[in-house]
């Protein structure tokens, strides 16, 4: 399981140094970045993050600030603090707010990244899963009455998710920006996961209080009805509610891809192929970058004109999806049945 | 040059506007947000290698639209809300930036003898 580490800091020239020494770990840990505390805290709320390193002064919400939202919100993820302006209040500050770490700058990406691989290896200090089924893992957790967190991704849309165990009884849950019963029942609607288990679990406030079973029945329930209605794209991959359209449109499968476009705009779509391509990827970065820079949170898709003879919808994902239209074809409408 | 976009960034929605050269000078610049970014020089850079190739895009975003879009002197970017017209700004974009060739400054000896 690839782990995501935020980066946190408003010197770009630090965070281009970083994000190129830690190449080498890419298939350890991903680094996703932010320039400023609110950034931070939006991308701590979109995406399942295992770890922070944050410079102290950041513009808006600053370090400490950024420390004292992670110890309340997400109390298993643990922080590196790096400054360049470092003195012996600033390190008492840092440990005081729960920091793992304190390193002052300049920082080596080599040195740092040994320190995020050391950490990051606590996640699966019980071990780890390849694909298993959630549900008969997590009553055995549930029999054993461990304490534990884990982590488990869906193998089919890479969409991650945590577990906190007391006791063998489930606390609390996080999935795609969902806490409690409904990001459980999101995490018990994958078939196939990959499980990192951590024996120990922090102090987290019981937002579950309800039997394993009856969740893990109940998510099977919902899954069946979404399986069973009309396959529309939204409905289909969002089981428990609440609908974020750029997680359905970066994990849905190619045929439902498929059907969602035909559904909403019929065969004379002038969709001409539909397929998972990489070589997008760093057009795809530099426009997710683009977003953040002018605010515009996470990017659902994108039309691109190359004055070929297709034009091409890109959508972001574990696996970058191309659907290739034609010139003619009502793209605006395509977008919009792709992300309603 | 502020003339040639006053169309396309008074439209609703439209949050601001660049115009970037392709060697990544910044030609012009109006947000109506005095909060938007702007764009470092690696940025800049690093976005026309992307852009290379591309004629037009329109992104999309949980919270907004960045429309891209080709012209002669270099790329138009267009910041605007999920809730404004991509369609009118198309419009807007087709009839406004081929002047965008006839406005530019010219350079060397040409700007001694304007018409």
């Amino acid at each position: 399981m690839i782990a995501n580490v935020l980066i946190v800091d408003d010197d770009r020239e630090t965070l281009t140094a970083l994000q190129e020494g830690f190449a080498k770990y890419d298939d350890t840990f991903t680094v996703l970045t932010a320039e400023d505390g609110q950034t931070a805290i939006e991308v701590l709320r979109h995406d399942t993050v295992s770890l922070v390193v944050t410079e102290l002064k950041v513009p808006g919400i600053d370090g400490p600030g950024v420390l004292k939202h992670v110890a309340e919100s997400y109390p298993e993820i643990p922080v590196i603090v790096i400054t360049a302006y470092s003195t012996p209040e600033m390190v008492k500050l840092a440990r005081e707010s729960g920091a793992a770490e304190y390193l002052s700058k300049p920082v080596m990406p080599e040195n740092l990244g040994q320190k995020i691989m050391t950490i990051l290896s606590r996640e699966s200090d019980g071990g780890t899963l390849h694909s298993v089924s959630s549900g008969i893992f997590l009553q055995l957790i549930e029999m054993e009455q461990k304490t534990c967190t884990i982590r488990l991704e869906d193998i089919s849309s890479g969409q991650k998710g945590v577990l906190f165990f007391r006791d063998g009884e489930l606390f609390n849950a996080r999935a795609c920006h969902q806490q409690g019963k409904s990001a459980a029942q999101r995490i018990f609607s994958w078939d196939k996961v990959t499980i990192s288990i951590q024996n120990d679990c922090p102090p987290v406030e019981n937002k579950i209080q309800s039997e394993l079973q009856t969740l893990i029945l109940e998510a099977a329930r919902l899954k069946d009805e979404a399986a069973s209605s009309d396959g529309d794209l939204a409905e289909a991959e969002e089981p428990t509610g609440e609908t974020d359209a750029e997680e359905v449109t970066a994990s849905v499968p190619i045929s439902r891809i498929r059907h969602a476009i035909e559904k909403r705009i019929g065969q004379a779509d002038g969709v001409e192929d539909i397929y998972q391509d990489t070589s997008w990827d760093g057009f795809i970065h530099r426009l997710s970058a683009l977003g953040e820079l002018f605010r515009s949170g996470p990017m659902k898709l994108c039309f691109v004109d190359k004055g070929e003879s297709s034009d091409h919808i890109i959508i972001p994902g574990r696996k970058t999806t191309v659907i290739s239209v034609s010139p003619k074809s009502p793209r605006d409408k395509i977008m919009k049945a792709l992300s309603p | 040059m502020k003339d040639v976009f006053r169309d396309i960034v008074g439209m609703d929605g439209v949050k601001g506007a660049m115009l970037l050269s392709f060697d990544g000078a910044i030609l012009f610049e109006d947000y109506r947000e005095s909060s938007a970014a702007s764009l470092g020089p690696s940025d800049r850079e690093g976005l026309l290698a992307a852009l290379d190739g591309v004629r037009e895009t329109d992104a999309v975003y949980r919270d907004g639209r960045i429309y891209i879009r080709r012209s002669d002197i270099g790329f138009l970017l267009v910041n605007m809300s999920a809730a404004a017209s991509v369609a009118m700004l198309r419009l807007n974009c087709d009839i406004l930036l081929p002047t965008l060739k006839s406005t530019a400054e010219p350079k060397g000896m040409k700007r001694f003898f304007r018409k």
